[in-house]
């Protein structure tokens, strides 16, 4: 016996909503998909008529998603945006090759326009040649910070209003947990706004914050969207590893445990007198940073100096230094962990979207 | 997308084999002469007298630095028998009666919470453990107080007995000789939770309520909680997981107010393995050894505390670094935190951040006084604006249950500009707040003209102009079972993670009397502001 859609629609429902546990049928699925992005988007105004906005485009789901959905409701709903493409391209062989193609697949279908950058043509060094000076165990920093700065630069570049991400509801919530775990307590207060933006940066947001992940999976394979399903062929970073787990525990006892995460995110407030990393203008590139010089900047002076490791040692002494004064307002509890030599990174690249 | 972090330097440092002192040649760390009988941290030995002293130091200087304990301040110790409130009642026993300038010098007076009844024991093995926590507290000469967690249900506020051994016998339990009623209804009230996670959430709110309560009619102003770091940590993130995640700082500073009595964690930055080193150094046994009090089945509580434990072990900076974590956090003083932090700390452009506060859709003059959740008694999370997790629940749960055919057709003509765009958005807030009334039919029991405890408010406020006719009515409604609030009236006075608990429950009359009482009178305050709200400046 098919169960009727929730909605009253008299069709057969074809999934139970993984966010609320209604069982839908695919049009009432893909209209309450839609529908709620875009309550999202206009219950945070993220955007104004007339933005150009750049859409970050990986070519795995989370952003072809967002690209169909961002043009679908654009049209919709005559948002007025100017809409494009902006993807990365860090140079890893075979990683993107792949997924580039699948960009280029969607400036096609949704007939939005692409610009690619480029490690190469930003840096002077693709992640390649870079995981040939470093190897394997810290690439993933230098992948990172590059990455946002790319997304940044070529956003400049392009002199578009704003970026959107495709950051979903999981990402979030499992961000929330990481930094918990972390300590990182200027992260913890901003990896839940869902527009960041600080004095001359481009503004970044996440349509899709309060969009579970399982949900878009389910809007791209009823749509059947074309999409490239990748992982980062290097390492996860264990914290967000062990994030991931625990919060797919918790849904499976409470499936509402996403949201109720971010809540609990979008209530915290920060001590008065906790110390935060300021932000301030690199001195070497302009873009903004909590240090002097940013952190692409140390790492890309170490590439260059063929001294790799230079930059990721120069900013832990930084960061140990900073990490000295913190606890002298810790007391005793502070002390505790500083016998253990945890490294708590307390700067931060400001700009980025803070994940 | 590679998720991973950028700035990820983070080395999690794995624990290393942790040191062995079994062997008996292993010297303290800081006297270099005892012989180490406890590791901290998993490589740190410490001989017992160096071990005592650094325990004594922390408990002493949590609260002497906060300066907040005071010559003679009466302070009522919550004890539940358990390693840390034992621990903590030996801590203040040595404290007092030191001879030194060091003596503590407050008066202290102990609270047991019988729970006997939430746990079907047939042998009375629950009864012993009041008898014995409160026997040994009274032993070392203090008094020590004693009530029955089913008195959180009772209509008038009862005063706890100090405990004899016929405690059961006497005061609260002859004169609300309903004990057994208050008992059923206690256990009928858990039992329509339909999770363990929910329902250990809400014995813990109980918990906490006639805690305070008791402080209150003892006319204690200090409470101290025996919460050590370890289980504060734990806490912090099982908070976050259920949705409380607001109220975290009422469970991480050393001193917290609620409802004028201050709640202290004397214990807070002591970890369980050195309490657990201080009871075998002293010979202290808890009473309460077994884990009756811990949390079974699958709760979200229980699967927070192992994932931390296990984390713990593997990384032994774990726990102190969420414990950190949490104590920066502060309660925000805003009515929509969100929208303070995002011009704040993040200086949005001008333009987002009036966006944001039109956004708001409460009407600031609504928001004079800023309510407290009629249930756990801390203040309201419930509004962080439009854009936010809890409008967008309520979204999701209105549109994949209603809209969807009118929606089909919305999709080919409502192709008009943003503007419109978020005029329908209001259109849906609109449909979702309508929606608790027909979707809930508790509702309609106030719609049918039944004479409900909310058209009685209403009717005797409209009379109120001659005489204080609200207030006499109000005591009348004292009377349990006549409160047909609705599901959708109370959670309007709750928070966020106490609606979840009020969602699962289904019958919110099931709720103890005065937590009733209470919405009605916040149901009455928010009426009466909408009536003068024109008229406040
Ligand atoms: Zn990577
Ligand atoms: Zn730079
Ligand atoms: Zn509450």
């Amino acid at each position: 016996m098919p169960i009727q859609c929730s909605t009253g629609c008299h069709k057969n429902a074809v999934l139970k909503r993984p966010k609320t546990g209604d069982a839908l049928c695919k049009d009432c699925f893909f209209w309450v998909f839609e529908e709620e992005v875009h309550h999202t988007i206009t219950a945070a105004k993220l955007f104004t008529p007339d933005d150009y906005v750049a859409i970050a485009a990986s070519g795995g789901k989370d952003s072809t998603v967002l690209a169909y959905i961002m043009k679908l409701l654009n049209d919709r709903y005559n948002y007025g945006l100017k809409l494009v493409l902006l993807s990365v391209d860090e140079g890893i062989t075979g990683y993107r090759d792949d997924s580039l193609e699948t960009v280029k697949r969607n400036e096609q279908q949704y007939s939005i326009p692409l610009k690619i950058v480029s490690y190469d043509e930003l840096y002077g060094w693709t992640m390649d040649r870079i995981v040939e000076q470093i190897g394997l165990k810290n690439n993933c920093t230098f992948c990172g910070v590059f990455r946002r700065q790319a997304l940044d630069r070529g956003a400049t570049l392009l002199k578009v209003d704003k970026i959107v991400t495709g950051h979903n509801a999981d990402d979030i919530a499992e961000t929330v947990i990481m930094n918990i775990l972390r300590g990182d307590i200027a992260r913890l207060q901003r990896c839940t706004a869902i527009v960041t933006a600080s004095e001359g940066t481009i503004p970044r947001s996440k349509p899709f914050k309060y969009t579970y992940e399982k949900e878009i999976v389910m809007y791209a394979y009823f749509k059947k969207l074309d999409y490239f399903s990748t992982e980062c062929i290097y390492s996860p970073n264990a914290y967000r590893g062990y994030a991931r787990a625990f919060l797919k525990d918790l849904e499976k006892i409470r499936s509402t445990s996403i949201i109720d995460v971010i809540h609990s995110g979008e209530c915290f407030s920060v001590r008065d007198g906790v110390k935060l990393p300021t932000q301030g203008i690199c001195e070497q590139c302009g873009h903004v940073s909590s240090q002097p010089v940013c952190k692409a900047c140390v790492l890309l002076e170490g590439l260059n100096k063929g001294k790799p490791r230079l930059g990721l040692g120069k900013t832990s002494k930084i960061r140990e230094h900073l990490k000295r004064n913190d606890e002298n307002l810790e007391g005793v509890v502070a002390s505790d962990a500083d016998t253990h030599k945890i490294n708590i990174p307390k700067t931060i690249n400001i700009k980025q979207l803070d994940f | 997308m590679c998720s991973v972090d950028p700035d990820e330097l983070t080395e999690m440092v794995r624990a290393t084999d942790g040191l062995d002192i079994t062997s008996g040649d292993v010297l303290c760390r800081k006297c270099k002469e005892g012989m180490a009988e406890a590791v901290l941290r998993g490589k740190d030995p410490y001989c017992r007298d160096c071990f005592l002293s650094y325990f004594e130091h922390k408990f002493r200087s949590t609260i002497g630095k906060s300066k907040q304990i005071r010559q003679g301040d009466g302070v009522l110790v919550a004890m539940s028998g358990g390693a840390s409130s034992t621990t903590l009642l030996h801590l203040i026993h040595s404290g007092l009666t030191q001879n030194s300038h060091k003596r503590l010098g407050f008066k202290p007076a102990f609270l047991h919470i019988d729970e006997s009844c939430l746990y079907e024991e047939s042998d009375g093995s629950a009864n012993d453990l009041a008898s014995k926590v409160c026997s040994e507290v009274m032993s070392l000469g203090y008094t020590c107080y004693v009530i029955s967690i089913q008195q959180v249900m009772a209509t008038e506020i009862t005063s706890p007995s100090v405990y004899t051994e016929d405690w059961q016998q006497t005061s609260q339990h002859q004169t609300n000789n309903n004990n057994e009623t208050l008992k059923k209804q206690l256990r009928e009230l858990l039992s329509s939770c339909q999770s363990d996670t929910n329902r250990h959430d809400l014995e813990e709110r109980l918990r906490t309520t006639l805690t305070l309560q008791c402080a209150q009619m003892l006319e204690y102003k200090k409470v101290f909680l025996a919460n050590n770091s370890t289980t504060i940590a734990i806490h912090i993130l099982s908070q976050v997981a259920i949705g409380r995640g607001a109220h975290l700082p009422y469970h991480v500073h050393f001193k917290t107010t609620v409802e004028e009595v201050e709640i202290y964690h004397p214990m807070r930055e002591i970890l369980d393995n050195e309490i657990r080193y201080y009871m075998k150094f002293h010979g202290v046994t808890a009473s309460q050894t077994s884990s009756r009090h811990q949390h079974q089945g699958t709760s979200i509580i229980k699967c927070t505390e192992d994932f931390l434990r296990g984390l713990q072990a593997e990384f032994p900076s774990t726990i102190p670094t969420v414990f950190r974590t949490g104590d920066k956090l502060q309660l925000s003083t805003n009515n929509s935190l969100g929208n303070s932090r995002c011009s704040s700390t993040l200086s949005v452009r001008g333009e987002s951040e009036v966006d944001h506060r039109t956004n708001t859709e409460v009407n600031p003059k609504m928001k004079l006084e800023r309510e407290s959740c009629v249930l756990c008694k801390l203040p309201l999370d419930t509004d962080q604006g439009a854009a936010s997790a809890l409008k967008a629940t309520q979204v999701s749960l209105r549109l994949s249950q209603q809209v969807a055919r009118t929606g089909g057709s919305q999709q080919k003509h409502d192709g008009k500009s943003v503007a419109s765009g978020s005029a329908n958005v209001q259109v849906i807030e609109e449909a979702v707040k309508n929606c608790g009334s027909s979707k809930k039919e508790v509702k309609s029991s106030c719609e049918s003209g039944k004479v409900s405890a909310i058209e009685d408010i209403e009717d005797s406020c409209r009379c109120s102009n001659n005489t204080g006719c609200c207030s006499t009515r109000n005591t009348s409604h004292n009377t349990k079972q006549d409160e047909p609030f609705s599901v959708d009236i109370i959670e309007k006075h709750v928070c966020y993670g106490c609606r979840i608990l009020l969602r699962d429950m289904k019958d919110g009359g099931l709720l103890p009397s005065r937590v009733l009482k209470a919405v009605g009178e916040q149901e009455r305050r928010s009426q009466m502001r909408l009536e003068i709200q024109d008229f406040l400046l």
